[in-house]
């Protein structure tokens, strides 16, 4: 069983007079291999730039990042090894969507049929195999999501880590219910630890098994709440409402 | 339809134009539209001194072809080094500032000393119109591939040369494509300038200001129809590459 500890992760940037803007400051969260992990916080407080530093783009950053596999340690994770769907919009306009999805496939010059069937696994399982030759501009905003997250999957990340932020927020609440059983559903079928940003309260409980609250910059873990409920759950049952009245106070800061 | 309907108030502008000339001046310079059109006929079969409309139309084709080919080459390459590599960019800079405002035109002397009247000094002019809109268009496509697309490419394994390959070329080639439609047009204006200034001895150019100097004006006016025309083929040439290779562009259906 695999662990992934984040310890006293600190990052500033410089700002424009020379001087130095602290964006995390002392964060620290660990997560157990297949868990899902949100984090919740006001925007600007540094959830993009935490998840950056997983990613591996940021260099400059104090603090460490461990995956723990029973005695082996391994530190930092190179660009390259953890699946990350960004914030924004980011399917190649010009590819099809079949094209996306054999991004990282073609790289890595799998063969032809291999890559064929990898391509219409994933689109099976997000129910686009229709859609094989659409351009992005052709899609919904939920499919475009979708896709996104089949491209970043086709080649397995390594450590089974999707980094997802915010992925959801642009769609209308309908959309986005169907997109958090999709994911939940995507999960469990290609054995993934996830770590969730997001703005939504009721995404995270209904998704996660941790919600981490930050606090305002510089971001600080304010406090993290363990989610027993099992899967499926019920957005309008009490203990849910329970919890996600927990985070409501613990994040009124947020809205 | 509105098309047509334009056309047909050109056509007729024209004719007024050309009748209004007679009335006044007593005799017919300005050829009317229809014997323009049907001077066309015996230029593209038979031609003028043994040599066909058509084939003036290809010999200025065939040199801005060359300039435009030879421009792409070396655009788009330069263009994408200047736009990933900020250094190179500060170092260029003031070297495409100082060559760019001099007029294609003004290029003709080098031209004739460094080719002699040959078709590689008309498409080194056209050359130089043709390049540096395509270099400008080029490299603000680079800087402005939006970082998110490097960064996921990164992020599912790519390369420098693959982010290139996959990524930036990809994403620029609208810029592309509307780099070498300004350059084309441009290329036309330098090749029949340099024809007319007498760099040569055939071309539409040439043949425009031959006709005009032996007085035929209904020929030198239909030499201008056949420009209007070779410039619509390669607007709708450009419409139809378009729809072809940048399908995936919002709004490009
Ligand atoms: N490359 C950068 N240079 C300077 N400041 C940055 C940079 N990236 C982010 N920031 C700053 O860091 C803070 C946190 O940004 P971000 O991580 O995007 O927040 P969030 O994702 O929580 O909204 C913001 O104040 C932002 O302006
Ligand atoms: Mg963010």
């Amino acid at each position: 069983m695999k662990h992934f500890h984040f310890q006293q992760i600190q990052k500033s940037f410089s700002n424009e007079i020379g001087g130095q803007v602290s964006v995390i400051d002392n964060l620290t969260f660990s997560t157990a291999e297949g868990e899902i992990t949100s984090i919740i916080g006001p925007s600007g407080c540094g959830k993009t730039t935490f998840l950056r530093i997983i990613a591996g783009f940021e260099e400059s950053y104090s603090g460490t990042v461990t995956i723990e596999d029973g005695n082996t340690k391994a530190t930092a994770l190179p660009v390259g090894t953890v699946g990350y769907i960004p914030q924004e919009p980011s399917l190649f306009p010009w590819y099809t969507v079949e094209e996306n999805v054999a991004f990282s496939l073609r790289l890595r010059n799998v063969s032809k049929v291999s890559l064929q069937q990898r391509v219409e696994e994933l689109l099976r399982m997000v129910g686009l195999e229709a859609y094989r030759t659409y351009y992005p501009k052709e899609l919904s905003g939920g499919m475009k999501q979708k896709v996104t997250i089949c491209r970043a999957l086709a080649v397995p990340p390594p450590f089974g880590l999707l980094l997802l932020d915010e992925p959801f927020s642009a769609l209308d609440s309908q959309t986005r219910n169907a997109l958090q059983q999709d994911l939940l559903s995507i999960h469990t079928s290609q054995h993934l630890t996830l770590i969730f940003v997001t703005h939504n309260i009721d995404e995270a409980v209904f998704i996660s098994d941790q919600v981490v609250v930050l606090s305002q910059l510089p971001a600080r873990v304010k406090n993290i709440v363990t989610i027993p409920l099992p899967h499926p759950r019920d957005r309008t049952s009490p203990e849910f409402n329970a919890i996600r009245k927990d985070l409501l106070n613990l994040g009124e800061f947020m809205h | 339809m509105y098309y047509a309907i334009g056309l047909g108030i050109l056509l007729g502008l024209w004719e007024r134009v050309s009748l209004l000339q007679e009335w006044i001046a007593g005799v017919k310079i300005i050829p009317d539209p229809i014997s323009t059109m049907l001077a066309l006929g015996p230029l593209v079969s038979k031609g003028m001194y043994g040599v066909t409309l058509l084939e003036h139309v290809f010999t200025s084709f065939g040199r801005v072809l060359l300039g435009f080919l030879y421009a792409i080459l070396l655009a788009v390459p330069l263009g994408l080094f200047l736009g990933l590599n900020k250094r190179g960019r500060l170092i260029l800079e003031p070297v495409v500032d100082f060559i760019r405002p001099i007029p294609p035109i003004a290029w003709v002397p080098i031209a004739i000393i460094l080719f002699g009247i040959s078709i590689i000094s008309h498409a080194f002019i056209i050359f130089i119109g043709a390049f540096f809109p395509l270099l400008q268009n080029v490299a603000d496509g680079v800087r402005h591939v939006k970082p998110v697309y490097r960064d996921v490419a990164q992020s599912l394994g790519a390369n420098r040369s693959q982010i290139i390959w996959r990524v930036v070329l990809p994403a620029i080639g609208p810029n592309i494509l509307t780099g070498a439609k300004v350059s084309i047009g441009i290329g036309w204006m330098c090749v029949i300038a340099a024809e007319m200034i007498g760099v040569s001895d055939a071309g539409v150019g040439y043949f425009i200001n031959d006709m005009k100097n032996i007085g035929n004006y209904t020929f030198m006016m239909a030499g201008m129809v056949a420009l209007a025309i070779i410039g619509l083929a390669i607007l709708f040439f450009f419409y139809a590459l378009e729809h072809y290779a940048i399908k995936w562009v919002e709004g490009i259906k």
